[in-house]
Formats: C-alpha cells, structure tokens, sequence
C-alpha cells in the first residue's frame, strides 16, 4: 500500500510553510519597488523569490502554481533584462499577482480544486501580463519544455555502472570446507573487483572467537561484461548458509538504501562503504535517506528538495507549535519544583545541599530563559503585515499614506502575536480610514500630502507597549458627544470631560464615522480591540489631539508563562506581585500605622502617595499581625503603597490562569503554586493602583463634599 | 607451526607451514598467550606455505586484541599465499601501524 497520500500531504505542508516566507519576501519586495522602481538589487531578489516558488511548487507537483509563477517569472525576468521598462501600473500588476500566486497555493493545498472565480481571475492576468511583454520575447505562462529532473531521489537511477555484491557468510562455510576467498578468486574471472570492503563487525572479542568460524561480510562493487544470471550463480553454493544480495548496475536508490537498512551494520557506516565502493554517490545517499527519513517511498510524486535546502541555509529549525508549549509547561513546572528544593534547603540548613541547589537554581533560570526565548518572536513579524494594509487602505479611500515601523526588534510571546493581530489591524485600518485626512485637505492645513501611521513597540517593566499613532485629523470630540448623546450614554444637556469621551469611543457599536465605508466605520472596532487585548491581561489607551492626530497605546504583558515576582504575606497566604513593579518595601512605623486609619495618604520618605490596605481590599480575614509593612508598587509615573503583612522576597512565579470564576476579580490577574504547595494569587498593579486612585479621590470627594456643606465657597 | 621468540617485551612470532582453517584452533592459543606481557608484537609469516579466509580471521583477532591491550602489532614479512589473500581481501590497511 503506498503512503503516497499521507506523505504527499505533508510534502505539500512544507511547500505551504516555505512558500509563504517566499510570498511575503516578494510582496516587500514590491512595495519597495514600487517607492524606488530603480532598485535592481530589490527587483532580483524578488525574481529570486518567485523563482524559488515556482521550482519548488514544480516538485511537489502543483501545477497552477507553477504555471503562474513561471509566466509572473518571465515577467520579472524580462524587467530585469530591461526589455520592460517597470512603471508603476506594472508594478501594481506584480502585487496583484502575489495575491493571485497565494490564492493558488491556498486552492491547491486544500480539496475542492480551484475555484472558477480564481481561475478566470488568473487568465485575465496572464492577458494582461502578455500585453505588456514584447512580442519579440514574449512571457510564457504555460510549463517550460526542459526536462526536469524527477523530484524524487529514491526513483532516481543511481549513476553507477557496476554491480553491488553484498555478503554475509553463515558461521559454519568453513567448517563445511568453503573458503570465501575461493569465490572471490572466481568472481575475478568473470570481471573485476572495482571495490571490496570487508567487516568484521560480528567478530567476537577473542575469548568467545571460534577460529573455525566464519565472522565475515563483504561488500563489493563489481565490474562485469555477463549478464546478472551469470554473476548470481557464481554464489549458488552460499545461497543456502549466507545472505547474498546483488544489485545490479543503475537500479533505483531505493534499492540501495532499502538494502543498507536491512543489513545489520549502522546505516552511516555501510553509506561510505557504498560511497567509496561507487555505488552510491554521496548526493545520491543523503538525499535518498532523507527522503526515507521523511516517509516517502520510491512512488511518492516527489519531494520538497529546494523548500528543505533554502531552510538549512538559513539556519533555522521549524518546531511543532505544540511541542514548544509542552516544552515551556514542563519548564514552568521546573521552575517550581526547583524553587521548592531551595525552600527546603534553606530549612535544612546543610550547606552541600544548600549550594547544589543554588547552582540548580542557577540552571533552572538558564534553561527558564531560554524556554522563554523560544517563544519569543519579533514585532516586526507581525507588524511587517500592515504595509501592505495601509497601502491598499489608502488607495482604496484615495489618500496618501505610509506606515512607518519603530522599534520591531521588540520581542513579544508569539501567542500573544498571534493575538493582537487583527486588533493592530483594525487600529492600522482606523487610522487610514479615519484619521488621515484626503491629500489636499492636508495641504490646506498646512501637512504633508502624505500621511503617516507609525507603529512602535517598547519594553517597559514587565511589558510590551505597542503604540498606533497617525498625524491626521484626531477624535471629533463634539461628534463624540453628539453620539454618546444620540446613543443615550449622556444626557441632552450632559458635558462630558474629554477622558469621559474617550471611554464612549470603546463602547460597542460606537462610530463617529459619518460614512460607513468598506473598511471600518461598522461600528464593531474599538470595543472589539479593547476586550480583545483585555483577554490578554493588556490595556488601551487613546489620546488625541484634534487637527493633530490620534495615538493609541496597548500595554501587554512580556509574557504569560512566568512571572519574576514578589512573595508577600497577608494572613498567612501569599501574595505576588510582578518585580518590575515594585519600588521599595518598607516596615510600616507605628505612627504612620496609627495615622493611616485617618489620613488618605501614606507617607513615605517625606512625599505622599496613596495606598491600599491589602487586607480589606482583598477580603483577607484573621486579626492585625504585630507588624505590617509596606511595598511600594509603580505603574506607569503612579506610585501606591501597598500594605501587607510580611515580605517574603524575590520568586519565580510560573503563571495559571484563574477559572471562570475569579476571572472578573478586579486586581488579580492570575494564581502560581508557590514551593510549598499552595496557592498565590498574582497581583494586577495596574489594577491595584487604579483601585487606590479612585479610593483616595473618593475620599478627597467625601472630604471635600463635606467641607462644602460646611462653607459657602463654590466649587472650585 | 608457530615459533615464539621473547626478549624484553618485544616478542616475535615465526609461521611456517600451513596457517588455515586446519590449524586456526591451535594457532588462536598460540597468538593469544604471545600478547601476555609484551609491548609489541612482530609478525614474520614468510615461511607459511597456506593460507586462507580463517588465517586471515585469525590475524584481525590478534590484530584487535592487541590494541585493546595497547600492544603494538606489526607483520615483518610475508609469503606468496598470504599476499595472494591480503590482495583479494584489500586488506592491508587491516594491518597498518
């Protein structure tokens, strides 16, 4: 039953992954083009790429592919001789056929064929490609005559133009009175012995060897006029005791694979006897047993050889994205087990334990790093998408506009880059649509024609931030009181403050767009994108500027797998609190302890700032302890003093999300199983200090609420 | 027949005759007490008159088991018969220093 199916299938994965690198180098590629058409080094590399698709769809034998290809090719291939001149109506043809080269991959690679839609799409473009070729040379969409080599190496024919002998010798030959030597010396009469190894791999040490006994394998390459039924009797004789295998000049690499596999000596080791013999070349034995190693047969239609080279050049390994979960989980569960070996060290106080366990600490963050690493991926991945965005959101609407990227070697967990992808779209899109004013509207208010959205990332403590800006017309804040008023979220008459506005933009179905286009303006966006990075244990944020622009800012987390925290106490259950956070820690002085119960502040060091008693905000029951102290936590410029019971220090937190039920608990974020088996929950410092904030300006309000009752002042 | 000749840790041994399957069993006690106690090992097989795929054998053995002991092990000479087998077999590296 031949694996074709299955193997071919997965052949044609590989192409799919390979081919969408590719894909996206040409798309680049055209863009840049289409700013500096002179840029030849850009226009070969392009040519480059589609050339690279189209032999490697040839080999995995998808055929639209490779038709289209080779005539987008040509194209290309004619532009760089300079018979074309390349202009920009060309060069939009040429990112259109990327669209139309992806489209048919994705039709080839699932079942149902290609869509009629797609097909007659394609014919129109290779028309269109036609009229732009001289008729002198004109670009061929149709497959090319040379003979391509077959894509399979185990149906190859081997090149060697001898016979391959290959025997093993039953034990008692000798003692039966046949000498091995003798066939050789006859084998010689019938031609001769290019090549001969021997192997002694079955010789016993020399207290076990039986000096009558015959230990001996031959390989030999054979040179010979007679015919194979000729040179398979010369071993008549041995048939009976020994294995005695020949395989005649130019067969198929299979069969001198398959017979290294089945022969007792290690695979490597028989392929240079094969190699040095001529039976093999070294080509053909590693591409044949990497094609075996991949599951293909001599009848599988062929494999993804130029997709396998171009990765090993580039150095890189694909890794199943599950494998590298599972990787990472164990890592986490490592950590902690690792934190808890120390926690029992340090109880047991014996100082070899003490410092093997440090040095394994050591260690666990060594490979914790590099678990991290690994699924770390740069921004500019994900942000290397929206160029193509902006330049199709900006012709479509007619405005001029280009995406500028900052900062995109930031590196982001990669789920969470697979997660914020069509939110930062939707805000790219937003800001094309929205926010970047038609060409001569800009000119009359004095901007460049064109409009730019920048995209920037940074690490800021435990985070990424991820900023959308664009310097077009800002937030309408009277339209977006006209329709929080329309929509009934305020009153006729209601102000609203501009923070007040803003969070009326994040509501569900709000749109201040006065046209519902194509791209946005549906209404179903900001708060799509913000509940989206909410999941993520991210915020957003939007400031604007009318007549300047909007700026969007998401805050996300490094990561969501391990967290370097700090281990506090409230009531005998811990606490944890992301380390980038925390900006000193304190015991809490009896004075201040007593006014607190008061004042609304805490004070520290001299200068103010509010705080939280984690005790009541948390619900922590059980009686005061005799000391508290407090940890002074930051988020963004806000500084809140934290009040616990104990500090306990630096920890690994590996993070476990919260169930359903606690996942709306405001100020925590998450739970880790701490080195002594129980539960942490995780802090949320954005969270906690807003709680703080609104805490002390509900008691200014009170205070002040209060003192008003008490004078006759207005407010001021 | 094999002639053993001792002086101080280099020792010789001297073939002569048939060195076949006929005489392996003998031959293999022969070879293996010689390695006793001995730095290097000089093969002299000038005067064996047969030679077979069993003699050859019993070289390998006594090749490997000297380097597994880290005695060193050199063929000094050879006849006819046992060049003829070396040749057919392209054993010779077999045997090299």
């Amino acid at each position: 039953m031949p694996a074709g199916d299955s193997t071919k299938d997965k052949a044609v994965k590989v192409f799919v992954q390979e081919c969408a690198e590719l894909l996206a180098e040409m798309e680049m590629g055209l863009l840049r083009l289409e700013k500096s058409p002179g840029d030849t080094e850009t226009l070969n590399a392009v040519f480059r790429a589609v050339h690279t698709v189209k032999g490697a769809s040839g080999v995995v034998g998808l055929d639209d592919v490779e038709f289209f290809a080779h005539g987008v090719e040509n194209v290309l291939d004619r532009l760089r001789d300079g018979d074309v001149e390349i202009t920009p109506d060309l060069t939009a043809m040429l990112i259109a056929s990327h669209d139309m080269i992806k489209a048919l991959v994705e039709a080839s690679a699932s079942p149902g064929g290609l869509p009629q839609a797609v097909a007659s799409e394609r014919d129109r473009m290779a028309k269109a490609f036609a009229e732009y070729c001289p008729s002198e040379k004109p670009c061929e969409f149709t497959p090319e005559p040379e003979a391509a080599p077959s894509g399979n190496p185990l149906s190859r024919q081997a090149a060697t133009a001898n016979h391959h002998i290959s025997l093993r010798f039953g034990r008692d030959i000798m003692r039966h009175g046949l000498d091995p030597a003798s066939f050789l010396s006859y084998l010689t009469k019938l031609g001769e012995i290019v090549s001969i190894t021997a192997l002694l791999d079955a010789l016993p040490p020399a207290t076990s060897f039986d000096p009558e006994a015959c230990y001996l394998g031959l390989e030999l390459d054979f040179s010979s006029m007679r015919d194979r039924a000729e040179i398979d009797e010369v071993f008549d004789f041995l048939r009976e005791d020994c294995s005695v295998r020949i395989i005649p000049p130019e067969s198929p690499v299979a069969e001198y694979l398959r017979l290294i596999q089945e022969l007792p000596e290690d695979n490597e080791r028989l392929g240079d006897v094969f190699i040095k013999g001529g039976a093999l070349t070294e080509r053909e034995f590693r591409e044949g047993m990497r094609a075996l190693e991949s599951g293909m047969t001599e009848e599988t239609a062929g494999g993804p050889q130029e997709a396998q080279t171009a990765s090993a050049e580039r150095g890189t390994v694909r890794v199943d994205t599950a494998r590298l979960d599972r990787l990472v989980n164990a890592v986490g569960e490592l950590v902690i087990n690792a934190s808890a070996v120390r926690q029992h060290a340090e109880r047991l106080t014996d100082s070899l334990l003490l410092s093997s366990s440090s040095v394994l600490g050591k260690l666990v963050e060594v490979i914790r790093d590099s678990a991290m690493g690994l699924r770390m991926v740069p921004l500019a991945d994900t942000f290397g998408r929206y160029y193509r965005v902006v330049r199709d959101a900006a012709r479509e609407t007619g405005k001029e506009a280009e995406l500028i990227v900052d900062g995109g070697e930031t590196e982001i967990d990669r789920n969470v880059a697979d997660a914020i992808r069509d939110p930062l779209m939707h805000l790219v899109r937003n800001a094309v649509d929205h926010g970047i004013e038609p060409p001569q509207e800009r000119v009359s208010r004095g901007k460049q024609k064109r409009g730019v959205i920048r995209l920037s990332a940074t690490h800021a403590g435990g985070s990424v931030v991820i900023e959308v800006s664009d310097d077009g017309r800002g937030i309408d804040m009277k339209s977006a009181l006209a329709k929080s008023r329309e929509m009934g979220l305020a009153g006729k008459t209601e102000e609203l403050s501009e923070a007040e506005l803003t969070d009326m933009l994040f509501r569900p179905g709000f749109s201040t767009a006065p046209d519902v286009t194509r791209l946005s303006g549906r209404g179903v966006g900001l708060d799509v994108v913000k509940s989206n990075i909410e999941s993520l244990r991210g915020t957003v944020e939007l400031k604007s500027a009318p007549g300047a622009g909007t700026s969007i800012r998401i805050t996300l987390p490094l990561t969501l797998a391990i967290v370097e925290g700090f281990l506090v106490e409230i009531g005998g259950r811990g606490f944890v609190v992301n380390m980038d956070a925390v900006v000193e820690c304190m015991l809490l002085q009896r004075s201040e302890r007593a006014a607190l119960k008061i004042r609304d502040h805490i004070n520290v060091r001299g200068k103010a700032m509010p705080f939280l008693r984690l005790r009541e905000v948390l619900g922590v029951a059980g009686e005061e302890p005799r000391f508290e102290h407090v940890l002074v936590v930051r988020h963004e410029d806000k500084r809140v003093g934290l009040v616990v019971d104990e500090l306990r220090g630096q920890i690994q937190a590996v993070v476990k999300p919260l169930g359903k039920l606690y996942s709306d608990t405001r100020g925590v974020s998450g739970a880790t199983i701490l080195g002594n088996g129980s539960v942490a929950l995780i802090l949320d410092v954005q969270q906690m200090v807003a709680i703080a904030l609104e805490e002390s300006a509900e008691r200014i309000a009170a205070s002040k609420e209060a003192s008003l009752r008490v004078s006759d002042y207005p407010e001021e | 027949m094999i002639k053993t000749r001792k002086k101080k840790g280099s020792v010789t041994l001297n073939a002569s005759g048939p060195f076949t399957v006929a005489e392996a069993a003998e031959n293999k006690t022969k070879l293996l007490s010689a390695i006793e106690g001995a730095n290097e090992l000089h093969v002299e097989l000038e005067g064996v008159t047969a030679f077979d795929t069993a003699g050859l054998q019993l070289l390998i053995m006594l090749r490997r088991e000297a380097d597994r002991k880290g005695v060193r092990v050199v063929i000094s000479s050879m006849s006819k018969p046992v060049n003829e087998v070396l040749e057919l077999y392209d054993a010779y590296s077999m045997f090299s220093a």
